[in-house]
């Protein structure tokens, strides 16, 4: 058995939505991580004295695009995809045979 | 701390307590109306969006993100907002990555406890087992090591406090006549935090931990609330601070020989206490000494002194603290390090990779980047104790809003920290060889100078509140691991509810009651056992976690030989660390990697390979666990 569900049943839509937003979340993750240590390390690194246009809201320029930015729109990400892509999937109840199944 | 603050303290201390215990009530209450075992470690899966968010967000902050995280940015400045910088999308991946499937699953079957869903996913009673004892191993290290970090933070807190002094001194006595090689005030703080800890744990379980967490939370999110205001107001705004950050080079740090001057017969000094020196000298020099000591007149004490380096950071403080040329004490025989990297450099504190004592590649190099921002949203998602949580959750729409809700609490704890503790440097400076007490002395330093000096028990409360929701869910983590996967299923299987009801209170508070002793001779490296344990069951569990729920080609050969390989080949990299670099906790690192990355990678290809050579598992199992009817 890999890829096709055992007779007479279909995959559980649960099963399929969460695998499908699990592969999104993970893409994220590679998003974020590809814009926040690159640009931190091209922006950030050199350790030279700072002027005032090196800062944006008293936080340095690199850690501003680098990290505070990218967390906002991680927030936004966030919010969108759990109030408007997710699915609200019904979880099946609990079996109180199996609960208390030794 | 002045002692009518030092009593605000104890009292916001004993208020907070009392909370606690009272909410432990409330939730044994709850345990009479049902199911005894799933309400106890369960909560019988009900928890609402408040409930869960906070009780993620609570256990996940251990006591690291208010002691040893404000310590590194102190030490090392803004590159800590890349080193935490993974924490914009841990909670997605924490709760998004494995949750709604997880909660699932262990519907589907009934389990209660971790290993309940190894076991029952499997059908295997040797795959439970091999869970139980693997969370039994990691968890008991970890909660020792979470014991002492509780009770060292209380010490902080009840430093100045007359009735705790007291109480030291009725300890001092006691141990000097049972020969007890401890500090006292250790050894009270310990009691009280263990004595806490295990009553509102055992009495209330699984729910009181979660409201205590959520009280917890609260402490947490609305110290640092406070705290940042106060900071950005009497640092002089975020740009100066940021400016004067970037003009500050890191200290020199060593000892010296410290001579009194003096007339008199004795003078005391105090560990903190500043050194200016310019008469006679090219530039102005100034040293704080990092120890107390009582030396008499004409008498020479070798002690650990801190040398402010850069011309700009001197001036500033001395005009700051008012500091004139020293006459009282002198200082010689100086046998001062430079860091390893961003010595003498201006600029270290505001770039990466950040200031280093000991590396010379700095604090935060590219390759570290790459790893911690694997390590916290990746494999902080293989965490058993996270598991227990996305067990408990109501519905999936309790999932969605509350991973909303996680991310916007991270977003005002984590970087809002990072802002105060680099605005620590110029308001506290010279505090890097106690660095670890920064926290404290800081919410007491801005609480005083605003004068609401009884804030500063509140805010010194967020930490040790982090150490607590920490501690309960390790607790019961192990007394499920024991009861339920141990003896109920294993040993009993046909134990009534009442004599379950007897053990489980038995079995956490006596696991509270020997973590509580193997902490009064506490283990050294506290930090380094909890990088030991919280690695090292993620290298075990997210790779057969990961397959088992999204897999259905996963069966029991695969999954088990790929946690035992993630087992082993962590736990082999930290073993060889004793012959190759003479300590267990400093691991060997395969081609520069650290030994999470490679126990991972081992575990998801062992796990892949293992499966594919093995026979599939059955049409049950898969129907049970992924299919629907037709």
């Amino acid at each position: 058995m890999a890829n096709t569900p055992p007779r007479n049943t279909v995959w559980d839509p649960v099963f399929i939505h969460s695998r499908r937003e699990a592969l999104i979340i993970l893409g994220i993750w590679i998003v974020a991580l590809l814009w926040a240590v690159p640009f931190c390390y091209w922006k950030g690194y050199g350790g030279n004295s700072l002027t005032p246009a090196d800062t944006i809201f008293g936080v340095p320029s690199w850690a501003f695009w680098g990290i505070a930015v990218p967390w906002l729109t991680a927030n936004v990400f966030t919010v969108w995809f759990c109030l408007h892509y997710m699915h609200d999937d019904p979880l099946d109840l609990v079996d109180e045979d199996a609960e208390n199944r030794i | 701390m002045r002692a009518v603050d030092s009593n605000a303290a104890l009292w916001m201390f004993i208020v907070y307590i009392i909370g606690v215990l009272v909410l432990a009530g409330f939730a044994n209450r709850l345990l009479k109306n049902r199911s005894f075992l799933s309400e106890y470690f369960l909560g019988s899966r009900s928890l609402g969006v408040w409930a869960f968010a906070l009780t993620f967000a609570a256990t996940s902050a251990s006591g690291g993100s208010f002691t040893g995280f404000p310590s590194k940015i102190y030490t090392h400045g803004w590159i800590l907002a890349l080193w935490i910088g993974s924490y914009m999308v841990v909670p997605i991946c924490m709760m998004g990555l494995i949750g709604k499937r997880l909660n699932q699953i262990a519907r589907i079957s009934g389990a209660i406890t971790v290993p309940d869903v190894f076991r029952d996913r499997f059908g295997s009673m040797n795959f439970g087992l091999v869970v139980t004892a693997l969370i039994v191993f990691f968890m008991v290290f970890n909660l020792v090591a979470q014991f002492k970090a509780g009770s060292l933070i209380l010490k902080t807190l009840f430093r100045n406090v007359p009735s705790f002094q007291y109480a030291v001194g009725v300890t001092a006595g006691l141990s000097q006549s049972w020969d007890l090689l401890v500090d006292p005030g250790y050894l009270v703080c310990l009691a009280v935090f263990g004595i806490v800890v295990i009553l509102y744990t055992t009495y209330g379980g699984f729910r009181a931990v979660v409201w205590t967490d959520v009280l917890q939370g609260g402490a947490m999110v609305v110290g640092v609330m406070v705290m940042l205001p106060l900071t950005l107001y009497q640092v002089g705004g975020l740009t100066k601070a940021t400016q004067q950050l970037g003009e500050m080079t890191p200290p020199r740090i060593g000892t010296g020989i410290l001579t009194v001057n003096s007339m008199k017969s004795e003078v005391a000094v105090s560990s903190g206490q500043w050194i200016y020196r310019e008469l006679g000298r090219p530039e102005p020099e100034l040293f704080r000494v990092m120890t107390s000591v009582r030396i008499q007149s004409g008498e020479s004490i070798e002690v650990p002194i801190l040398e402010v380096t850069g011309a700009e950071e001197i001036d500033r403080i001395r005009d700051t603290k008012g500091l004139a040329e020293n006459r009282e004490f002198e200082l010689s025989e100086l046998k001062l390090e430079s860091y390893a990297h961003g010595a003498g450099q201006q600029g270290a504190y505001v770039s990466g990779p950040g200031p280093s004592r000991r590396s010379t590649e700095g604090f935060l190099p590219l390759s570290l980047a790459f790893s911690f921002f694997f390590m916290w949203a990746i494999a902080g998602t293989g965490q058993p104790s996270h598991y227990v949580r996305l067990m408990a959750f109501r519905d999936s729409r309790t999932l969605m809003r509350s991973i909303v809700t996680v991310a916007f609490y991270y977003s005002m704890i984590y970087f809002p920290l990072v802002i105060i503790f680099c605005c620590a440097r110029i308001l506290m400076p010279g505090m890097e060889t106690e660095s670890d007490r920064i926290m404290p002395a800081i919410a007491i330093y801005l609480t005083e100078n605003a004068g609401v000096a009884w804030l500063g028990g509140l805010l010194v409360a967020a930490p040790f509140a982090a150490v607590m929701s920490t501690v309960d869910s390790f607790l019961l983590m192990i007394s499920s691991a024991l009861v339920r996967d141990v003896y109920q299923r294993n040993i009993n299987p046909q134990v009534g509810e009442r004599r379950i009801r007897q053990l489980t209170y038995m079995v956490t508070t006596l696991i509270g009651i020997g973590a509580m002793v193997g902490a009064v001779n506490p283990p050294q490296f506290l930090q380094d056992i909890i990088v030991y344990t919280g690695s090292g069951l993620a290298a075990c569990f997210l790779g057969p976690t990961v397959f088992a729920l999204y897999w259905p080609r996963a069966n029991v050969q695969g999954c088990m030989a790929g946690m035992v390989a993630g087992f082993a080949t962590h736990l082999a990299m930290y073993g060889t660390g004793i012959f190759a670099n003479g300590s267990f906790f400093v691991p060997v690192r395969i081609f520069n990697l650290d030994p999470i990355l490679v126990g991972l990678a081992v575990s998801f290809t062992c796990t892949y390979l293992v499966t594919r050579i093995t026979p599939p598992p059955s049409d049950d199992i898969v129907t049970t666990y992924f299919c629907k009817g037709e």
